[in-house]
C-alpha cells in the first residue's frame, strides 16, 4: 500500500515535471541554496531586502528556461522607487506556483502554499 | 512548618496561573504577514454577539487605512468558539505567498472561553487588534505608544488604531 502510493507519487511527479525544465544544471547548488531562504519555517525571519537578494541570486543561477519567470518574481520584490515592471495578479500567481513547484521538486525545499 | 511552606508555594503558583491569561494579551500569532492586496473580504462564521461587535470594530479600523473591507469569503475568515487555550484571539495566515510573504487567506479566531464574560468594549478592542494583524500589524508596547491609544497593545484594551498603526498598514498595501 505504502509502496504503491510512493510509486504512484513518483510517477505523478515525473509526469508533472515540465518538459522544458531540467533536473540538473550548472548553478543548481547556488539556485537551491538561495531558494532555501524562502523555506516555510524561515518565512517569519526574512526581511524584504533578504527576499530580494535571494530572488536575484536565484535569477542568476536559474535554468535558462526559467529566467523570464524569475525576472517577474524579482520585479515583484523591487522597491517601488526602482524601475521594474508588473504583470497581472493572475499571471503573478501562476508564475509563483510554477517556480515554487520547480523549487520544491528540484531542491527539496518546502515552500508555503505550494504543494508538490 | 513544611506544610506551610508548601501551602505558600501552592498559593503563589495559583496566583501565577490565574494571572497568566490576563498577561497573555491577545494571543501569540503576530506573524500573519501583510495582506496581498488592499481589498479584503471578511467572512463571519456564525459569530456570537461579542464576535460580531469585534468584527464590526476591526473592519471600521481597517477602513480608516488604505484597505477597504467588504463582506465575502475570499480573504479573512472569522470564527469564535471556546478554545482550550489562554489566548483571547489569534490570527494566522493560511495561504502565504512564498516569494513575498504576503497573505492571501487569513483565519481570525476569538476565544469565547477567555472573552465570554467581558463587555462589548473589550470585544471591540480584540476585533481591532486581530484585524490589525490581518493588515500586517505587529504588537506595540508602551515605549512606542506612550499615550496608550493603540489597540495593537497586548496588555491594555484601546479600541482604535492610532496614526502610527494606520501609517504602518498603508506602507504594506
Ligand atoms: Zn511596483
Ligand atoms: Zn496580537
Amino acid at each position: 500500500m505504502g509502496a504503491t502510493a510512493a510509486v504512484l507519487a513518483a510517477v505523478g511527479g515525473w509526469l508533472l515535471w515540465p518538459e522544458d525544465l531540467p533536473t540538473q544544471w550548472p548553478d543548481k547548488a547556488s539556485f537551491c541554496a538561495n531558494a532555501s531562504a524562502f523555506e516555510v519555517t524561515r518565512q517569519d525571519q526574512i526581511s524584504g531586502e533578504q527576499r530580494l537578494a535571494a530572488a536575484r541570486a536565484m535569477e542568476k543561477a536559474s535554468p535558462q528556461a526559467l529566467r523570464d519567470e524569475m525576472h517577474v518574481l524579482v520585479d515583484d520584490l523591487v522597491p517601488e522607487s526602482e524601475p521594474h515592471s508588473h504583470v497581472s495578479a493572475e499571471e503573478f500567481q501562476e508564475i509563483t506556483v510554477k517556480v515554487g513547484e520547480f523549487v520544491e521538486r528540484a531542491c527539496g525545499v518546502n515552500l508555503p502554499s505550494i504543494r508538490t | 512548618m513544611r506544610r506551610t511552606a508548601i501551602a505558600v508555594a501552592a498559593a503563589i503558583l495559583l496566583v501565577a496561573v490565574a494571572a497568566s491569561p490576563a498577561s497573555a494579551g491577545h494571543g501569540n500569532k503576530a506573524n500573519a504577514g501583510p495582506p496581498d492586496n488592499a481589498q479584503q473580504d471578511v467572512q463571519s462564521n456564525s459569530l456570537t454577539t461579542g464576535g460580531k461587535a469585534a468584527v464590526a470594530q476591526g473592519r471600521a479600523q481597517l477602513d480608516r487605512t488604505d484597505i477597504t473591507t467588504s463582506v465575502g469569503g475570499s480573504d479573512i475568515h472569522v470564527y469564535d468558539a471556546s478554545y482550550t487555550s489562554s489566548w483571547y484571539g489569534q490570527t494566522s495566515c493560511t495561504d502565504r505567498n512564498w516569494l513575498n510573504g504576503k497573505c492571501d487567506h487569513l483565519d481570525v479566531k476569538f476565544n469565547t472561553r477567555t472573552m465570554g464574560s467581558k463587555s462589548t468594549g473589550y470585544w471591540q478592542s480584540l476585533g481591532c487588534h486581530e484585524l490589525g494583524h490581518t493588515g500586517g500589524l505587529g504588537h506595540r508596547s508602551h515605549s512606542s505608544d506612550s499615550n496608550d491609544n493603540s489597540c495593537m497593545r497586548e496588555e491594555i484594551w484601546p479600541k482604535y488604531f492610532d496614526t502610527h498603526d494606520i501609517d504602518a498598514v498603508n506602507q504594506y498595501v
